[in-house]
């Protein structure tokens, strides 16, 4: 038994530390943990939080592990998991809320709302693998963002405990809450470097009427992006826009799959709106179509060994799509249209140096815009920073040491 | 009284921002000494209004060297204080930082100072948020404020459309936050840590905006009730139906004849215990049914009588009366409290249930006028501030109308922000582990606590609140 796990279980019921079989399977940018942790509360989040930080060691809590990278823990580290804090607490669908613990997986709880009529409107890569309390950490909202808005608009309240054991219950569950400082905005997309978190309240919206997909293919790369460009500037906006590189959905050349909702009278007028003469060669999608479609969509190019986010103004689209695919010009490529982000997946990351990526972060954030490494192997992390950095980057530096003093979470994670 | 700025700082500044722009005469100076809550009266010890982010940073860096605590003002709307200077401050105000500085109509967003106004339409493009303050309000104090609005049930607050901010730490450092090109994930969400927090961190001079396309249509109900409950009973049925519109507003007895006795008069009948207005935006083509539907729901709720505005005008004077009812109490009473607790949508009749319990135990006219599809109540209760007995028992039923509200599960305020006004009641919601997190939080931006002193957070002994 590693000194880890006893030193874990001089703190905890048995229950909380499993043996983790080969830890090597739970290895995180290549470096297994020490441990495996598994709380099933706050108070034993905690617990464990101060018997790792006892220990000299660290945390890297881990969902659904669909997102952990790029960036690999720099000192060795227990894995503390939310598998055993998957409860779907209160939920009142009359008040459009739901309170639930952070293991709880998206598909578990799209499941249990849909029977409701009702769902949370978040589309990211991999969505049914991840966890809610991924979600959160990583803040990623998916096609859905521009929409509906982002993981940091729908999460009403959170507990979480900082790395030096407080735990935090901040926000609430109400749709408006302006009563202290937003620390829950700062927890949201902090990827478990100020807390981990425990349990959410989320935020949500009734299943619109109709849910239709629109798809476009065998026009010219030029003409697509045209179309997208209509469709971005359109007098409405659609719940989502996203143009893909040939390969999927369906195996033809480039596509552009456009969703829109609403009540059924309104989503014919917002197509006709949104895609114009392009209607009459548009693919229209309904039901378990259209939920293929969607899904090859959202995990396209993301379950690459290397993955590429570059970003910038949807105004500059062209000009970004450009740089990507000069460094990357055989990866699978997705775009979401409306909020401006373009993501590439590489089959074979030999086939991209990293002073590509250098380049290409240069290039893009000469237009005012920003790239990310989100996947990668470990070595690629090590010459090619995840971020960029930015002029926020000391105030960053200085919240984090605010919510995790000794260092004790995600080390490596951001700009460690 | 606060003394004077010292005649050599006074030049300084002047130098920066012009004379013209430094008030530290007494008689000018009472404009600033209050804000939106006029309940309370602290003069400053002096205005400055720079025209720019450079002047703003010049003037905040000589104020921080001679430790003097500032106070940011936009329009000194807000309802809870947060624009008050206390003893020995300096007001600093974006009053001439009012230019829109670019607009990006295909990435949909703009940059501006202060007033957005009219300058997105011309792009068939708007600004969501709509508090009630809108043609006077800062975009700077809406992000202080993380202001909300009638339409928020639907778009939701003034944090979701904020992608980038500059700001001026207050020792003068300019730090651009955010900004709609960059990835929001590649870092803390500052910018949204920064909106809300109420000019505690630092000032912001310029704010990049999220623009929406205009919707294409409208359909604005009345619905009348024979009771306040009739009236909640049917947004919880709306909302369970599956329905969302865009704006969901109550407007109870007391309200309506404060208001139909005012000059913003928009034809509520005076006889309704309340009237609820019902408001769906976007395509045309959907919207008939919607709002059919809401009707249906609301006469099975036990509306006497549903309305329909059928011309813009109609439209405007419904919500006219909406957005003026704060003002139209001034007839009734001399002085008002208004509150602003979120409480859950299904607790919303048995909350009104218990506020008006309160106001008749307490022998206080309490109207209620809110935003009832987010369940953010705006109970007013009248007074005559010059009346200590009745100040007193103002105060009390203030205090046990808030504890309801959490007990139901709901917040102090879900838009108005805490400022001075609510900073009692802070430890209703939290404890001092989040108190503390929070302080951490501002000590960041503001080591040396110069930003709004005073203000949202409670002083770190629980004893000196006075409860």
């Amino acid at each position: 038994m590693s000194d880890a796990r006893k030193g874990l279980l001089a703190a905890l019921p048995l229950e909380a530390v499993p043996d983790g079989g080969d830890l090597r399977t739970r290895a995180i940018g290549g470096r297994p943990p020490e441990a495996v942790v598994e709380p099933a509360s706050a108070d034993e989040v905690r617990e464990a939080l101060l018997a790792v930080a006892g220990m000299g060691l660290t945390v890297v809590p881990v969902g659904g592990a669909t997102h952990t990278g790029p960036q690999a823990p720099d000192r060795p580290f227990v894995l503390l998991s939310t598998r055993r804090l998957s409860a779907i607490g209160d939920y009142e669908p009359a008040d459009l809320t739901v309170t639930l613990e952070a293991g709880c997986s998206l598909d578990t709880l799209d499941r249990t709302l849909r029977a409701r009529g009702q769902w949370l409107p978040v589309d990211p890569p991999l969505a049914p693998r991840r966890t809610v309390g991924g979600l959160v950490a990583t803040g990623t909202a998916g096609t859905l963002g521009m929409a509906y808005g982002s993981p940091r608009d729908h999460v009403l309240g959170l507990t979480a405990v900082s790395g030096d054991g407080r735990v935090l219950r901040l926000g609430g569950r109400v749709m408006k809450n302006v009563a202290g400082f937003d620390l829950v905005k700062l927890m949201v997309g902090s990827r478990g470097t100020l807390g981990v978190v425990v349990s959410v309240s989320l935020r949500l919206f009734p299943v619109p009427a109709t849910d239709r997909v629109f798809v476009i293919q065998g026009a010219s790369p030029g003409a697509l992006l045209a179309a997208a460009r209509t469709v971005a500037t359109a007098r409405v906006v659609p719940a989502s826009a996203a143009l893909l590189s040939p390969g999927s959905p369906g195996g033809g050349g480039a596509t552009l799959v456009v969703r829109v909702q609403g009540a059924d009278d309104a989503v014919a007028a917002d197509a006709r709106t949104l895609l114009g003469d392009d209607l009459s060669r548009a693919t229209v999608l309904d039901g378990d179509e259209a939920r293929a479609t969607l899904a090859a969509m959202r995990d396209h190019a993301s379950e690459r060994p290397l993955v590429l986010r570059a970003f910038g103004l949807p105004a500059l689209l062209p000009d970004v799509l450009a740089a990507m695919n000069e460094c990357a010009p055989d990866a699978e490529v997705v775009v979401d249209v409306m909020a401006g982000r373009v993501r590439a997946g590489v089959a074979n990351p030999d086939d991209v140096h990293p002073s590509d990526v250098h380049r290409l972060r240069s290039r893009v954030e000469g237009l005012g815009g920003s790239v990310m490494v989100e996947r990668a192997p470990p070595r690629w992390v090590e010459a090619v920073p995840a971020y960029g950095s930015g002029p926020g980057d000391a105030l960053g530096a200085a919240l984090r040491k605010r919510f995790d003093p000794q260092g004790v979470l995600s080390p490596g994670m951001f700009q460690a | 009284m606060t003394p004077p700025l010292p005649a050599p700082l006074v030049q300084q500044l002047c130098r920066i921002v012009g004379e013209r722009h430094v008030i530290t005469d007494p008689d000018r100076l009472v404009v600033y000494e209050s804000d939106g809550l006029t309940a309370y009266r602290w003069p400053p010890r002096a205005v400055v209004l720079p025209a720019s982010t450079g002047e703003m940073a010049a003037v905040m860096t000589l104020l921080f060297q001679e430790g003097i605590p500032m106070v940011p003002r936009g329009a000194g709307t807000g309802l809870s204080g947060g624009a008050l200077a206390p003893e020995g401050s300096v007001v600093v105000g974006t009053a001439r930082m009012t230019r829109i500085l670019s607009m990006d109509p295909v990435s949909r967003v703009a940059l501006v100072n202060t007033k957005l106004s009219e300058a997105a339409r011309p792009h068939g493009l708007y600004y969501a948020p709509d508090p009630s303050s809108q043609t006077v309000s800062t975009i700077g104090g809406n992000v202080a404020e993380n202001s909300g609005g009638p339409h928020c049930l639907k778009y939701g607050v003034t944090s979701r459309y904020i992608s980038g901010l500059t700001v001026v730490l207050p020792h003068g450092e300019v730090v651009e936050l955010g900004g709609a090109g960059k990835d929001p994930e590649s870092g803390y969400d500052l910018v949204g840590l920064f909106v809300g927090s109420e000019g505690c961190f630092a000032m912001a001079t310029e704010v990049e905006v999220r623009l929406l396309p205009i919707p294409e249509g409208v359909r604005t109900l009345l619905a009348i009730f024979g009771s306040l409950e009739d009236a909640a009973g049917a947004v919880t049925a709306i909302v369970s139906d599956g329905l969302l519109p865009a704006a969901l507003e109550i407007l109870d007895q007391p309200t309506i004849q404060a208001v139909e006795a005012s000059v913003f008069a928009a034809g509520y009948p005076k006889d309704a215990a309340a009237v609820l207005v019902v408001e769906f935006d976007g395509t045309v083509a959907g919207l008939d049914a919607d709002a059919r539907r809401a009707e249906e729901l609301c006469r099975a709720q036990g509306a006497r009588e549903v309305q329909r505005a059928t011309t813009a005008a109609e439209r405007d004077a419904l919500w006219k009366g909406r957005k003026k009812a704060f003002g139209a109490f001034g007839r009734l009473a001399p002085d008002l409290i208004v509150q602003d607790a979120t409480v859950p949508r299904t607790k919303l009749t048995s909350v009104l249930h218990e506020i008006l319990e309160i106001g008749r135990r307490y022998d206080l006219t309490v109207a209620n006028v809110f935003h009832a599809g987010d369940g953010n109540l705006h109970p007013k209760l009248l007074f005559d501030r010059r009346d200590e007995e009745q100040v007193a028992r103002v105060e009390a039923a203030s205090k046990e109308i808030m504890a309801a509200c959490v007990a139901a599960g709901g917040t102090i305020t879900g838009e108005h922000g805490v400022g001075v006004d609510k900073r009692k009641y802070m430890r209703l919601v939290y404890g001092d582990v989040e108190l503390e997190a929070m302080r951490g939080a501002k000590a960041v931006f503001d080591p040396t606590g110069l930003m709004n002193p005073g203000k949202v957070l409670p002083d770190s002994a629980p004893e000196e609140e006075g409860a």
